[in-house]
C-alpha cells in the first residue's frame, strides 16, 4: 500500500507541472496583463518618455518583460540593433525628419537599408505608408523616436554590453556615442545605488563605494580644503551619530543634522577609507546622499559637449565594471538561462518553493495572506454546507429506499428533482426577494456574514450573529448537492437491500429497523463515504454566484476578482493549490475504499 | 459598479489625467497678486469648533452609512487613484488647500494657512497651519506611533514619495515632469524646500497653468513621514527617500490598507470585501464631522443595494441604471417620504470616438454626418429618460472653461447624407451602403462600433446609432468587449469608433488627450490619434499661461477647435442617480466630484444601527 501511495505522489509531480502549464499558457491568451489593467486605469502608461519610467519598473519587476517559455535572449547579437538605436536616440526630431526621404526612396546603401529594416522589425505603425507621404514625416519621426525608445526598454540588459562597447570604442563618432547614452538610460533603470540599505550589510559595499569613488574621483578638486578646528567638530558630531545604535533614532537625527555642503570631504574620507566600519560607511553614504542628490551624471542632452558625454560615458563603464556579473555569461550558463529567465520559470519557481510573492494589484499584498483570509471565510460556509448535505441527504435517500415505489417516496424524489434544477444563484435570488429585501419578509440580513460592530460582541452573540448572517448562503450552497447526495444514497441503499444476506437477515426475524440500520446502512453508506474526499476541495472551492449575491469575500469572489485583474501570481497560486488538494483527495477517497470495502486491495493486478 | 465601469475606468484614467484638477480657475493665488485670494486673507475667521459646517451641533452617536461596490486595491491617497478610494479618504486626508465646493474657482486654505505666489520666479511660499495633529497610529505589532504634528517636513516627504520613480504614482507625477527636458536631471519642474516647521517653498522650474492646483490642491493629500517612513516594526524603510528601497517599503507599505491623515474622519477598519469605517477625529482643528462614525458598506450584488437603499439601512447609494432609479422611484418608502431620490449633475461626459487613422473617417465631414446622424436628444430621452443633458466638448458643462455659446450638434439626417456625399462617399451599387474609390479600391462606409459589454445602456444607445447610421448609408457593426479587451484594443489603436466616457475636473490639461505628440505615442490615451496644429499651439501656449483671463480665452478656443473637427461625437453627460435616507438634511449638490460634500450634512434623526 505505501508503494502505491508513493507513485501516486510522484505522479503528482508531472500532473502539478501539466496544470501549471496549462493554465498558464490560457492566462496569456487572455487580453492584458496586470499592469495593463492597472495602469490604464490610470492613464500613466500613455504618456511621453518619462512617465514610462513607472510602468517599466513595475513590468521588470512583475518579470513581464522576460520571454514566456523560453529566452534565447542571451544568444542574440545586438550589436547592430544598438548601433541604429543609438543612431536615431542621438538625434532630434527634425533630424530624423531629414533623413526619412532617404530612407523613403528604397535605398541601396546598405546603412539605410538596415536602418530601414531595423525600423521595420520595430513594427512602427504604418511605416511604409507614411513613408510614402511626406505630410506624415513630423508624425512618422515621432513614432520612430518612440517605438526605438520602446525597444531599449524591451532589449533591457542585453543590450548594455554592446552599449558600453559602442562608448568604449574609438570608432564611434561622438553622436552615436550620445545615442548609447540614452539607449542605456532606457535599458538600465536605478545604475548606481548610493546608500546601504537599511539594514546595511557588507556585501553592498562595493556598489556603494564604487559609485562614490567616481563622484570623488570627480569632484574631489571642487572642494576647498577642510578646515582643522571644523574637521574636530565633525568628528565629534560624525562619532555620535555612528554610535547611535537606535536605528529609528539615527534616521531622525541624520534627517536633523546640519552639515555644510564643505564638510562632505569628510563624510567622503570616512566613506572611501578602507579601515572604516560598515557602520560608519552606512552613515557617511547616507549624509553624502543627503546632499548630493544626483552623484553620477547619467544622461546627456542631445547637443551635449563632447568633454560631457565623455564624463557621463565614463559613469556608465563604472555601472558596467561593477555589475559584469549581470551582463557576462557563460556558455553553460547561458543555456540555463534559456528555461530558467523566463516568465514561466520565475512562475514556477514561486509555487514550488510555496513562496507564492506579492499579488500583482496595486497594494502588493502577499498572496499567502489574501488565500488564507478568503480560505477563512469560506472553508467554515462550506463545512456547514457539507454537514447540511449529509445530515439531510443520507437519512432522505435512506427513507426513499426503504418506502421504495410508495408514496414517500414519490413526494421526496420528486422534491429532490425539483431542488436539483433549481442553480444556487436562482435560489439565492429568490431568497433575497422574498426572505431579506423586506418586499414579503425581512427575516435574514442581506450583506456579509457579521453585523456592523460585530467585533465589540460578546462570544455568544458573535456566533448568533455569524449562524444568523449564514443560513441563507449555506442553504444556497447545499442545495444542487443536497438532492444529488440524496439520490445517491437512495440508489446506493436500494442495491443493498436487494441483497441476499438482507433478506437472509429478514428470514431471520431480526427486527425491521435493525435490517435497515445495522446491517444495509453501513454497506449502504460505503460509497456514500468516500465521497467525503470532496470536502476538502469543495471547502476550497467557494462559489462566485452565492458570495456575490450576499456579499461574501470567499475564495469564490477572491478567484473571480483575481481573474477580472489578471493578478497573476494570486490566480496561479489558488489554481495550484487547488490542484495538490484536488490530487491529495482522490488519493485520500481511493485510500478510503481500501479501508472500509474488503473487496477493494491495492495489491492484485489493478493496482493502479 | 456594473454600468459606467467602462465610463469609470477610463474615466478614472482621466480622474487623474484631468480630474486631478480641481482647483481654483481665476482666483487662484497664483493669478492674482493685486487682489488677495482666499489663500492670502491675512486673518482666516475664527473657528467654531462645537458646530459643523452646517451651523449645528455635531451628533452624539449617529453612523452614515454609504455603498460601495468592489474594494479598492489600496488606499494609499499618492498611489490610489480609483472613485473608491478617493470616496473612503476624501475627508481622512487633507491637502494643503481645497478647491470650495459652492465656488470651484475658489481654493480654501485647509492644512495651509495662506500662501503667496511670486510670478516672477514661480515660487510658492506656504505658511502651514499651526497645531496639527496626524491621527494615532498603530503599527501592525500593536505599538502606538507617537502622536505628531503636522509639519512642513511631511510636506517636503510627500513630494519627495512623489517624484520617487519607482513609487507608484505615475500619473501624479506626470504633471511634475516637463515633456522638453532635454535629460534626466531636468526631468521635474518643481523644487520643494523646508525653510522651517511651518514654511515650505514651492518653486518651480517651468511655468505651468495647473502649477497652484498641484502645489496647494490637485489630489496631493499630505502624507505623514512618522508612518510612511517605518517599516511594520517602526524602523525606517530606508535612510534615502529616493532610493528604490524606499518605494519598495512605500508600494508595499503596512499603511496602505489603513489611514492616517489630518482630516475631520478617522480611519478605523477595512475589512476587505465587507466594510471599511471611519469614525470622527475629536482633535480635528476645524469644524467637526456631523456623525459620528461613517460605514462604506461593500455591496456587489447592485439589487441588494438598491433594495436596502430603499428600506433605509443605507444613507446614500448610486443608482447607475436609470430604468431601476425610476423603478425605484415608485416604491412604497419613496412615496412616504422615508427615502429620497436625487438626480444632480456629474462631471462625466460620454461621447463616440472615431479613430482618424482609418479612412473612413480621416474626412472631417465624415465625423460631422455622423454627428448630424446619431440622435442624442432621442437617446437621452430613451435611454437616460431625461437624466441626461447635452454637451458640445470635452470641457465640464457649467465651468468656467466650457464655452456655452458653442451650438448642440442638430440631428438632421438630410444634412448628414449631403455631407456624406460631399465626402465622395455615395451608394453606387444600390446595397444602401455608401463606397469610395480610394487608391484604386473600394471602400465601404463600414466600422466597428466597440462599446463595453458589461453596462447595457452601452447597447440600446450603439444600436440607435447603428440603425440611424443605416439610415444615412453607414454600415455600423456592434463589438461588444470586456474592459480587458477594449484597453488593449484602444491602446493599439486597432478599432474603428467606441463608445466609452471620461471624467472630468473642474479645468483640465487636455495635453495627454488632444495633442498630436499624443497620438504617436505607444499606448497613449489620445487613442484616436487626434492631431491638429492648432489645438497643438493652444495646449502648448495654454500650459505657460498662468493668467486665468488668458486661461478661460484659450479654453473656449480649444473647445471650438474640437467641436469643429468632431473627432468625438460628444453625447451627453449623465445625472448621477442615487437614492438617500430622508433624515438627512442640507443636500447641497456641487458641479465638481463627487457631487455633494458629506461635512454639511446633518440629521433628523440618529440611525439605529441594525444588519
Amino acid at each position: 500500500m505505501w508503494t502505491y501511495i508513493l507513485r501516486r505522489i510522484l505522479l503528482m509531480i508531472p500532473t502539478l507541472f501539466g496544470v501549471t502549464v496549462i493554465s498558464f499558457c490560457i492566462m496569456q491568451l487572455a487580453p492584458g496583463d496586470p499592469l495593463m489593467t492597472q495602469l490604464g486605469a490610470g492613464g500613466a502608461a500613455g504618456q511621453s518618455s518619462q512617465t514610462r519610467d513607472a510602468f517599466l519598473i513595475q513590468k521588470r519587476d512583475l518579470k513581464l518583460d522576460k520571454p514566456l517559455i523560453l529566452n534565447f535572449n542571451y544568444f542574440r547579437d545586438y550589436s547592430s540593433p544598438v548601433e541604429i538605436a543609438s543612431h536615431y536616440l542621438s538625434l532630434s526630431l527634425d533630424e530624423i525628419k531629414s533623413e526619412l526621404p532617404e530612407l523613403a526612396k528604397s535605398p541601396a546603401d546598405a546603412q539605410s537599408q538596415a536602418r530601414l529594416n531595423f525600423l521595420r522589425r520595430l513594427k512602427v505603425p504604418d511605416l511604409d505608408a507614411n513613408l510614402r507621404n511626406p505630410e506624415q514625416f513630423t508624425s512618422l519621426a515621432r513614432k520612430i523616436q518612440a517605438w526605438v525608445q520602446v525597444y531599449c526598454e524591451d532589449t533591457g540588459l542585453h543590450g548594455v554590453p554592446d552599449a558600453i562597447r559602442l562608448l568604449d570604442s574609438s570608432d564611434t563618432g561622438p553622436k552615436i556615442k550620445i545615442g548609447a547614452i540614452r539607449c542605456l538610460n532606457r535599458m538600465v533603470i536605478d545604475p548606481f545605488v548610493f546608500t546601504y540599505s537599511s539594514r546595511p550589510a557588507e556585501s553592498e559595499t562595493a556598489n556603494v563605494i564604487g559609485a562614490w569613488k567616481e563622484w570623488w574621483h570627480k569632484n574631489e578638486k571642487k572642494f576647498p580644503p577642510l578646515d582643522p578646528d571644523r574637521k574636530e567638530v565633525l568628528d565629534q558630531q560624525f562619532t555620535a551619530l555612528v554610535a547611535e545604535t537606535d536605528r529609528s533614532v539615527l534616521f531622525e537625527k541624520l534627517q536633523d543634522a546640519s552639515f555644510d555642503r564643505d564638510d562632505l570631504p569628510f563624510f567622503a574620507d570616512k566613506l572611501l577609507d578602507k579601515t572604516s566600519t560598515l557602520q560608519t560607511k552606512f552613515v557617511a553614504s547616507i549624509v553624502l546622499k543627503l546632499y548630493i542628490s544626483e552623484p553620477l551624471k547619467l544622461d546627456v542632452p542631445l547637443d551635449a559637449a563632447a568633454e560631457e558625454v565623455a564624463d557621463v560615458a565614463e559613469n556608465w563603464k563604472v555601472h558596467f565594471a561593477t555589475h559584469q556579473a549581470n551582463y557576462q555569461h557563460s556558455l553553460p550558463a547561458k543555456f540555463v538561462l534559456v528555461f530558467s529567465d523566463t516568465q514561466y520559470a520565475h512562475m514556477v519557481w514561486r509555487l514550488a518553493t510555496f513562496n507564492f510573492g506579492r499579488s500583482a494589484l496595486a497594494t502588493r499584498e502577499p498572496v499567502s495572506e489574501k488565500l488564507w483570509a478568503a480560505v477563512k471565510v469560506s472553508a467554515p460556509l462550506m463545512l456547514m454546507a457539507q454537514l447540511l448535505i449529509y445530515l439531510i441527504a443520507v437519512p432522505q435517500g435512506v427513507i426513499c429506499a426503504v418506502r421504495h415505489g410508495q408514496f414517500t417516496d414519490r413526494v421526496i424524489s420528486i422534491v429532490l428533482f425539483l431542488l436539483y434544477s433549481v442553480p444556487a444563484f436562482v435560489a439565492g435570488m429568490l431568497f433575497l426577494e422574498f426572505l431579506c429585501y423586506g418586499t414579503f419578509f425581512k427575516l435574514f440580513p442581506t450583506l456579509g456574514l457579521h453585523s456592523d460592530g460585530s467585533a465589540s460582541m460578546e462570544t455568544r452573540r458573535y456566533f448568533s450573529d455569524y449562524i444568523w448572517h449564514a443560513v441563507l448562503p449555506v442553504v444556497c450552497l447545499s442545495l444542487f448537492s443536497l438532492a444529488g447526495m440524496a439520490m445517491y444514497a437512495r440508489s446506493s441503499m436500494l442495491e443493498v437491500i436487494k441483497q441476499d444476506y438482507v433478506r437472509t437477515a429478514r428470514a431471520k426475524g431480526v427486527p425491521e429497523w435493525r435490517v435497515i440500520f445495522i446491517h444495509a446502512l453501513r454497506n449502504g453508506l460505503i460509497p456514500i463515504v468516500t465521497l467525503f474526499s470532496s470536502f476538502l476541495p469543495a471547502m476550497l472551492g467557494g462559489s462566485v454566484l452565492v458570495e456575490f449575491l450576499f456579499g461574501i469575500p470567499g475564495m469564490g469572489r477572491l478567484s473571480w476578482g483575481s481573474i477580472e485583474q489578471k493578478d497573476f501570481p494570486t490566480l496561479m497560486a489558488l489554481i495550484y493549490i487547488d490542484a495538490i488538494v484536488v490530487m491529495f483527495s482522490i488519493l485520500l477517497s481511493d485510500i478510503l475504499y481500501v479501508l472500509i470495502d474488503p473487496r477493494i486491495s491495492f495489491s492484485g493486478k489493478g493496482d493502479a | 459598479m456594473g454600468v459606467p465601469c467602462g465610463l469609470f475606468c477610463i474615466a478614472a484614467l482621466l480622474a487623474v489625467a484631468l480630474n486631478a484638477q480641481a482647483y481654483s480657475a481665476d482666483k487662484a493665488p497664483a493669478a492674482k497678486s493685486a487682489k488677495p485670494s482666499p489663500g492670502e486673507t491675512a486673518k482666516p475667521a475664527a473657528l467654531d469648533r462645537s458646530k459643523t459646517l452646517a451651523g449645528v451641533a455635531p451628533a452624539k452617536s449617529d453612523t452614515l452609512v454609504f455603498t460601495y461596490p468592489n474594494d479598492p486595491d489600496t488606499i494609499n491617497p499618492i498611489i490610489a487613484h480609483d472613485s473608491v478610494s478617493k470616496d473612503f479618504l476624501r475627508w481622512v486626508y487633507e491637502p494643503l488647500a481645497q478647491q470650495k465646493f459652492s465656488d470651484p474657482d475658489v481654493l480654501e486654505p485647509a492644512l495651509a494657512e495662506s500662501w503667496t505666489f511670486d510670478k516672477q520666479n514661480l515660487l510658492f511660499t506656504i505658511k502651514l497651519r499651526k497645531g496639527v495633529k496626524w491621527h494615532p497610529m498603530k503599527l501592525p505589532n500593536g505599538k502606538l506611533l507617537p502622536a505628531k504634528e503636522f509639519t512642513a517636513r511631511d510636506v517636503k516627504f510627500t513630494f519627495d514619495c512623489i517624484l520617487n520613480p519607482n513609487i507608484q504614482a505615475a500619473s501624479l507625477r506626470s504633471y511634475f515632469e516637463d515633456p522638453d527636458a532635454k535629460e534626466a536631471s531636468q526631468k521635474y519642474k518643481i523644487k520643494v524646500t523646508v525653510v522651517d516647521d511651518y514654511t515650505v517653498k514651492v518653486r518651480w522650474t517651468k511655468p505651468y497653468f495647473l502649477a497652484d492646483d498641484f502645489t496647494l490642491n490637485g489630489d496631493i493629500y499630505m502624507m505623514p513621514r512618522h508612518v510612511f517612513s517605518v517599516n511594520e516594526k517602526g524602523e525606517p524603510i530606508s535612510f534615502d527617500f529616493s532610493s528604490k528601497e524606499f518605494a519598495d517599503g512605500f508600494n508595499n507599505h503596512w499603511a496602505n490598507r489603513q489611514m492616517c491623515g489630518t482630516g475631520p474622519l478617522r480611519w478605523t477598519e477595512w475589512s476587505k470585501e465587507e466594510r471599511v469605517v471611519l469614525e470622527r477625529n475629536a482633535d480635528y482643528w476645524g469644524e467637526p464631522f456631523y456623525f459620528s462614525q461613517v460605514i462604506f458598506r461593500s455591496i456587489p450584488n447592485q439589487n441588494t443595494a438598491r433594495q436596502n437603499a430603499l428600506q433605509n439601512e443605507l444613507d446614500f447609494s448610486r443608482i447607475a441604471e436609470k430604468n431601476l432609479f425610476l423603478e425605484g422611484k415608485e416604491h412604497e418608502n419613496v412615496k412616504a417620504g422615508k427615502v429620497e431620490a436625487e438626480a444632480f449633475d456629474y462631471p462625466v461626459f460620454r461621447f463616440v470616438g472615431y479613430n482618424l487613422k482609418r479612412e473612413f473617417f480621416k474626412d472631417k465631414r465624415v465625423r460631422w454626418a455622423l454627428s448630424h446622424a446619431i440622435p442624442v436628444q432621442n437617446i437621452i430621452d430613451i435611454v437616460f429618460k431625461g437624466l441626461a443633458k447635452r454637451t458640445t466638448g470635452p470641457l465640464l458643462v457649467g465651468s468656467t472653461a466650457y464655452d456655452a455659446t458653442i451650438p448642440e450638434v442638430p440631428y438632421d439626417l438630410e444634412r448628414s447624407a449631403q455631407l456624406l456625399s460631399e465626402a465622395g462617399w455615395e451608394d453606387t451599387d444600390g446595397s444602401g451602403i455608401r463606397s469610395k474609390t480610394v487608391d484604386g479600391q473600394k471602400v465601404f462606409a463600414r466600422f466597428d462600433l466597440m462599446i463595453y459589454s458589461d453596462a447595457p445602456s452601452y447597447l440600446t444607445i450603439a444600436e440607435i446609432i447603428k440603425e440611424n447610421c443605416r439610415k444615412v448609408g453607414v454600415d455600423v457593426q456592434i463589438s461588444n468587449s470586456k474592459w480587458g479587451l477594449m484597453l488593449q484594443k484602444l491602446r493599439k489603436k486597432e478599432f474603428d469608433a467606441c463608445m466609452l466616457g471620461w471624467v472630468m475636473d473642474w479645468r483640465s490639461d487636455l495635453f495627454q488627450l488632444w495633442h498630436s505628440s499624443q497620438a504617436d505615442v505607444p499606448d497613449s490615451s489620445n487613442s484616436i490619434g487626434y492631431a491638429n496644429p492648432e489645438m497643438d499651439k493652444l495646449i502648448d501656449e495654454m500650459r505657460v499661461t498662468l493668467e486665468p483671463d488668458k486661461q478661460i480665452e484659450l479654453y473656449h478656443r480649444m473647445h471650438r477647435v474640437i467641436y469643429d473637427d468632431q473627432p468625438y461625437t460628444f453625447l451627453f453627460t449623465e445625472k448621477y442617480t442615487a437614492f438617500r435616507d430622508a433624515r438627512l438634511q442640507n443636500m447641497k449638490f456641487y458641479k465638481i466630484r463627487p457631487g455633494y460634500d458629506s461635512r454639511e450634512w446633518f440629521a433628523k434623526r440618529p440611525r439605529a444601527l441594525a444588519n
